[in-house]
């Protein structure tokens, strides 16, 4: 072996040893120098969050702003019975706030105020007709729940794309959807024609159904796995058999089973052209929409990992495979939750979360934060759209509308658009 | 730190272990570079030593406690891994795929400053700190193994695993990520690596661990274990292993087939 070349190793090793074992303490500290200062970092954030918070104002905006104008929205659409259009001026619709107002927050501060209740709304009811206060007080009930079925919707897309890593896979694929649509038939089978009739029993039986569609997938996907681990492929492919062949006895049903009015009160049913009209249906959104929005805008950050192989997430020190199969059953539930209170509405969780992906950067937080506000925008117009577009007597489904006005843009998102897929 | 592998059998089929009686140490500021030719098992046996893979007999220990004790969390704050082929998913920008390497420290919240902070150091000391804000779909091989590495930096780990980290890189790319490879063992951490190029174990003065089909392991300094009787018989390529100095006078040695 040749001389210099052993001398030179050797006193490297030497010299490397010797600074090794005087500072052992120092050279974990040395491996974790950081060449980059906080107030360094704190610009550079600042410098390049610019473009996306300039985004995300234009979003907000746009979402707020359709949201006002959903609940000064002038009209009574509800009604499929052949009553038609009752357009109520926008002074209308501020007098009843004004109203609401007095009457609830005003006695706060002046207790002399709560005597006079009665009175004020004498006045209005005088001024204005029965009935037209508690109509405009609903309103911003119904706004509330739209908007939250909307962010659902759209999470829902997100969580699915990002867990597939593929656009076209859907909340729906795990059952909820065609086991909602069995719900609504049982229902109608049961001899009732609108939601209000029973409302308790179409949330027991869409929410049951479609929740027991997805359990059935996930423990024959476990079976499947082995006992040991979920595998998404598998779900995904045992969820488009459970999915399909609940779809088939629906249409069997459908098909054979139903009188001609039982079929059009069915179809009214599986629109939910009604349920944001009974209470049970809006609390029951409301709590679940509390119990799936939560824990995901908590682990925003960390679902950035299930977009990744489970391997390269256990290795960054995450079980990504639970955290998968996590926001899928998060994701699912968001979608039940969605299609009970306003029908299906399938397009927007495939279209909202792609056309955020060419908008924002792909790290889930900002995703997380499009899809919320594009999605409930989006059912906003699309639900204020329906409350004008009567067609005879027939109110259109969110569905159709929804597929009818994202359709085109989403046409011309994959035509001229770059970059994302 | 200290790993150190111990009669270690490793594969992926019960009963049919590819490799067999691994033996092996690894040390703060040292390198090991794997070596063997395709299929002999290198992947497996990273795999396995991480606790990836369940090993079918021997030990794993890291720093005197076995690494299948380590849970996930525990185990990213000692070790990282820079796969082979990274497949990246969506178009995420260079920092925030960076910063998905302090996922486990961030627990359940956001990121902090100093979260950051440690991400834009990590870029720097790789030296892609200028490519923070591209799209890390859009970016050169050599560019991105220099960024996984800089993810693997932000775990603020003892030891790095890098399966094959120049394979496929032009010979720039490549040897920029060997000098990257150097600078991190003076620096203090252990590194674990595979790679095809038995010159790659000369520049980086490791040691080395030969693996081969049907044959034991060998493990030591790259100068014992890279001569022609080795190279032949994991290879079965007949080389000549050279000595030269270069302009600087350094001594550098290299292998040459002899066809």
């Amino acid at each position: 072996m040749n001389g210099s070349e052993d001398k030179r190793r050797s006193s490297r090793i030497i010299a490397r040893a010797k600074e090794l074992h005087e500072d052992e303490a120092f050279a974990p500290a040395r491996r974790g120098t950081l060449s980059v200062s906080a107030a360094e970092v704190k610009a550079d954030v600042k410098r390049d969050a610019k473009h996306t918070r300039r985004l995300i104002v234009i979003f907000v905006v746009i979402s707020v702003a359709v949201a006002l104008f959903s609940l000064l929205l002038p009209y009574v659409g509800f009604d499929t019975m052949g009553v038609g259009l009752t357009i109520y001026p926008p002074s209308t619709v501020i007098d009843a706030y004004g109203l609401w107002f007095n009457m609830n927050v005003m006695p706060l501060f002046d207790a002399t105020l709560s005597n006079r209740t009665g009175q004020m709304m004498a006045a209005f009811v005088e001024t204005y007709g029965d009935g037209v206060y508690n109509y405009v007080i609903n309103r911003v009930v119904v706004t509330f729940i739209v908007i939250l079925c909307g962010v659902s919707l759209a999470l829902s897309g997100l969580l699915f794309q990002t867990a597939f890593r593929n656009p076209l896979a859907a909340p729906s694929s795990l059952g909820v959807s065609d086991g909602m649509t069995l719900g609504c038939l049982i229902f109608t089978m049961m001899g009732f024609s609108t939601i209000a009739q029973n409302p308790t029993l179409y949330v027991l039986l869409t929410y049951g159904i479609g929740a027991g569609s997805v359990a059935v997938v996930l423990l024959v996907s476990r079976f499947f796995a082995g006992g040991a681990r979920y595998n998404v492929l598998d779900m995904l492919l045992i969820g488009t058999v459970v999915s399909t062949f609940v779809g088939g006895v629906d249409s069997f049903v459908q098909n054979f089973q139903l009188s001609d009015s039982a079929w059009f009160a069915f179809f009214d049913i599986q629109q939910a052209t009604d349920a944001l009209l009974t209470p049970i249906v809006r609390n029951v959104a409301m709590i679940g929409f509390v119990v799936t929005f939560v824990p995901a805008l908590i682990l925003r950050f960390r679902l950035n990992l299930i977009a990744f192989p489970d391997e390269e997430g256990r290795m960054l020190g995450i079980r990504a495979g639970v955290l998968r199969v996590f926001a899928l059953i998060i994701g699912a539930a968001m979608q039940l939750i969605a299609i009970v209170s306003i029908g299906q509405v399938a397009m927007l969780s495939l279209a909202v979360p792609f056309v955020v992906r060419y908008a924002l950067p792909a790290d889930f937080r900002s995703q997380f934060l499009g899809n919320a506000l594009i999605g409930c925008t989006v059912l906003l117009i699309a639900v204020a759209i329906q409350h004008f577009a009567v067609f005879g007597i027939i109110t259109m489904p969110v569905g159709t509308i929804v597929s009818i006005f994202i359709i085109p843009f989403f046409v011309w998102m994959v035509a001229f658009g770059k970059g994302g897929w | 730190m200290r790993l150190e592998v111990k009669d270690l059998d490793c594969g992926w089929k019960a009963g049919e272990p590819i490799q067999r009686f691994v033996n092996f140490t690894l040390e703060s500021g040292e390198i090991c570079c794997m070596l063997g030719p395709n299929g002999c098992g290198k992947t497996t046996l990273l795999k396995t030593v991480m606790g990836l893979i369940p090993r079918m007999r021997g030990s794993v220990l890291f720093d005197d406690r076995d690494v299948q004790r380590y849970s996930p969390k525990e185990r990213s704050s000692v070790m990282a891994y820079v796969s082979q082929d990274h497949e990246p998913p969506f178009a995420y920008r260079v920092r925030d795929v960076v910063m998905l390497g302090r996922a486990a420290k961030v627990g359940y919240g956001q990121p902090s400053v100093r979260d950051w902070q440690v991400v834009e150091s990590a870029l720097d000391d790789m030296g892609v700190r200028h490519l923070r804000n591209e799209a890390y779909t859009n970016i050169s091989g050599g560019e991105l193994q220099l960024v996984m590495i800089a993810r693997a930096l932000t775990q603020e780990p003892q030891m790095l695993v890098l399966d094959e980290p120049t394979a496929s890189l032009d010979y720039g790319n490549a040897m920029r990520v060997v000098r990257k490879v150097r600078e991190l063992a003076d620096r203090g951490y252990g590194i674990l690596m595979t790679t095809h190029s038995p010159d790659q174990a000369f520049m980086l003065d490791s040691n080395v661990l030969l693996l081969q089909r049907d044959r034991p392991m060998q493990f030591g300094s790259a100068t014992e274990i890279i001569n022609d009787t080795n190279m032949l018989d994991a290879y079965g390529i007949d080389v000549e292993t050279k000595e030269f100095l270069t302009r600087k006078g350094d001594v550098v040695r290299m292998c040459a087939p002899v066809f």
